[in-house]
């Protein structure tokens, strides 16, 4: 690993850390997010650890339970992809999407994984970002700086600013009309788009059902109104059985934001009706086709390595809202999808060792991630593990011995 | 900007010198000892092995400044022989005088709480290697098991059966990461388990308590540290963040991020300076990074400043 790569991440932290604006909005969400879990029902608790422990064991047959949630899938009349790289994944998109349309796309990590946006964008098609927070990084080209709050590092000063500018919003600056504005552009994109590109939290293999879990309501618009939805998730995110899916939406909602999830919707299957001589026809007021893109992108094989016990992550984003690293320079810790501590694991395993390595220098070893994480992931001892990596060969070179 | 390379480079060969990765002489890190008006047990199988940790931040202080401006500076990638260059240029670094008292103050506290708790340990001072502490906190693993197995020979030499240690880094060092790492170590007892209550007193006020990460999260001694500051007449108040889920002073990025480090540092110093002016705190590298000046109106003392023998 060269020294310019770690002096290159030096040089973008340090320009995050002078970011004032960007402090302060990340000071503000973590300490609503510390008031907020303060206290979480046991009864949510053990659900974690039966999630915790049904992850771990499905470690080792990741992919064959995604089989059989794509074979359950495509009985439901829903098209499947199990896409092994990133390019597979962009392929089995463009290959529905094709060019010249308008998208509309809901938060999903695993698309700025493979960077779906732009890419989509490159091949000719208009694309809004219908979660509130990912507009605003749309709109002003930032990366998110969380798995969920995406837009933690813009206080409402910011966005105000950003839709003034980009939106051509005239309006006071308080944070009810300014999410109406947005929500008046979005909706006329929403009804004249021809594709909506949503994620998963969870697929249930043996329903072979999609999961997602959400506040804004954009996600069930994004995915039904269109006569298209495209849904991008990956293997790991797939458990056996539907309450399985349904209690992981529950563990994420309340590890966040201590509260129950305002929406779970589940999708088995493009919209149609019976009901008229009982005969299927499809769509009724939903999408017409819904074609489903499964990404491995090197998870099957970190599932028995070292990192193999991130795979039980569900992404729910309460370590990275405690990290005092992540809260100080925001994205800039982080290869695009994945921030933090555990966005150096997530950056390790989707795409390799060389990128992960010079993040996990930044990692204070503080430990507060492993005290927050409800899947219990030694999420600080494993970036020590990275960090390690990436100091031998250093080690080596200065002559330290290897006893 | 100070790089990876430069820096483990000036650490390894301060260490090869020294012992000790700023290459401080070992004199200069055993001189605190020179004050005790009690015996130093020298036979006895117990040992306080303070793993250089706090002598050294004085030094950590001195060095900060000087690397400050390096970092300002647009200098980067330095190249590997500019470590030596790097090595002359801070090689006449000088210690933090007023923490340079205050570390002696506070480790002779150390020995005078354990005796008066009834131990007889054993101190070496010069001889002390040691713990290797920081190389784990920069992924060097083989500089650090090298430490590990000078310290390991160190403690077998003497015939240590119990080391006593005042800090959670050197702490999880020989508890935790010698036997995962290395081998097997005596029995080890931070000085906070082995302090009684009824033997200390203090100034009494309230203060905000910093928990140091380790402390809390992994030894676990937060209450500990609580009850002694209680019998000592204190009043604690809590920070937004304390206990398991305290927040971290920034202080082991200092040596890659110091920048950084200082940011995180002011953020915590702000959330404690809403509770109170004086803050506690049970661990140099707090001391160390806590210790600034950026606006909020509160002082970090440590534990052993506050906490004394009762006359
Ligand atoms: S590592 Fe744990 S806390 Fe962090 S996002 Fe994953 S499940 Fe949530």
């Amino acid at each position: 690993m060269s020294e310019e790569r770690i002096m290159d991440l030096k040089r973008r932290v340090y320009s995050a850390a002078k970011d004032e604006g960007a402090r302060v909005g990340m000071e503000r969400t973590m300490e609503a997010f510390e008031e907020s879990t303060l206290h979480i029902d046991e009864y949510v608790m053990e659900m974690a650890r039966y999630v915790r422990d049904l992850k771990a064991e499905l470690r080792n047959r990741m992919l064959d339970l995604a089989m059989e949630a794509a074979e359950a899938m495509e009985r439901n009349g829903m098209d499947v992809v199990i896409a092994h790289t990133r390019k597979e994944a962009l392929d089995a998109v463009i290959d529905v999407v094709g060019t010249g349309k308008v998208i509309v796309k809901s938060k999903s990590m695993i698309s700025e994984e493979i960077g779906l946006r732009e890419y989509l964008e490159g091949m000719g098609n208009e694309v809004w970002e219908t979660d509130l927070g990912e507009f605003l990084l749309q709109l002003s080209r930032g990366r998110p700086s969380h798995f969920v709050v995406v837009s933690m590092h813009v206080p409402r000063e910011g966005a105000l600013e950003v839709l003034r500018r980009k939106l051509g919003y005239r309006g006071p600056p308080d944070v009810p009309r300014m999410v109406a504005a947005v929500r008046d552009f979005l909706r006329e994109k929403m009804l004249s788009a021809q594709v909506g590109i949503t994620g998963a939290n969870a697929v249930a293999a043996r329903e072979g059902a999609l999961v997602q879990v959400e506040n804004e309501s954009n996600v069930k618009l994004t995915g039904s109104l269109p006569p298209i939805n495209v849904v991008v998730t990956s293997i790991d995110k797939v458990v056996p059985t539907l309450l399985d899916a349904i209690k992981i939406a529950i563990v994420e909602s309340y590890m966040l934001g201590g509260t129950p999830p305002t929406f779970i919707d589940v999708v088995s299957g493009p919209s149609g009706t019976r009901d008229i001589e009982h005969r299927l026809v499809r769509p009724a007021q939903g999408a017409k086709e819904v074609h489903v893109v499964l990404l491995d992108n090197g998870r099957s094989s970190a599932a028995g390595s070292l990192l193999g016990e991130t795979l039980r992550c569900i992404k729910c984003g309460a370590c990275q809202l405690a990290c005092p690293v992540l809260t100080t320079v925001g994205p800039s810790w982080g290869s695009g999808a994945y921030m933090g501590g555990i966005g150096v694991l997530w950056t390790a395993i989707t795409k390799g060792f060389e990128e992960a390595g010079p993040l996990s220098y930044l990692c204070a070893g503080c430990g507060i991630c492993e005290e927050y994480c409800p899947m219990d992931i030694k999420i600080s001892d494993l970036v020590w593990e990275i960090k390690r990596m990436a100091s031998a060969k250093l080690e080596e070179e200065l002559g330290v011995a290897d006893s | 900007m100070l790089d990876r390379r430069t820096l483990a480079q000036f650490l390894i060969e301060n260490s090869r010198r020294t012992g000790n990765p700023l290459g401080v002489p070992s004199e200069k890190l055993s001189e605190w000892a020179h004050g005790l008006d009690i015996d130093i047990h020298m036979n006895s199988r117990t040992v306080l092995y303070t793993g250089l940790l706090y002598q050294l931040v004085p030094y950590i202080k001195g060095l900060e400044s000087l690397m400050s401006r390096f970092e300002e500076s647009r200098v980067y990638s330095l190249a590997s022989s500019m470590g030596s260059r790097l090595q002359s240029r801070i090689a006449g670094f000088s210690a933090d005088r007023k923490l340079k008292d205050r570390v002696t103050k506070i480790l002779m506290n150390a020995y005078k709480l354990l005796d008066a708790s009834g131990y007889e340990p054993a101190y070496y001072g010069r001889l002390e290697p040691y713990s290797g502490a920081l190389f784990y906190d920069l992924g060097m693993l083989e500089a650090f098991k090298e430490h590990a197995n000078k310290v390991l020979e160190f403690l077998e030499e003497n015939g240590v059966e119990l080391v006593i240690t005042l800090d959670p880094h050197t702490t999880i060092a020989l508890k935790v990461l010698y036997p995962r790492f290395v081998g097997k170590t005596p029995e080890v007892r931070h000085l906070l388990e082995l302090a009684i209550d009824d033997v200390v007193s203090g100034r009494g006020g309230r203060v905000v308590v910093h928990d140091p990460c380790l402390l809390a999260r992994s030894l676990h001694l937060h209450g500990r540290l609580r009850r002694i500051l209680r019998a000592a007449g204190y009043e604690i108040l809590e920070p937004r963040r304390s206990r398991e889920r305290t927040f971290c002073c920034g202080g082991p990025l200092e040596s890659l991020f110091p920048k950084l480090s200082s940011e995180i540092a002011c953020r915590r110093l702000s959330q404690l300076s809403k509770l109170s002016e004086t803050a506690v705190a049970a661990c140099p590298i707090c001391l160390a990074n806590l210790t600034r000046d950026c606006g909020p109106k509160v002082s970090v003392l440590d534990w052993l400043e506050l906490v004394e023998v009762k006359a």
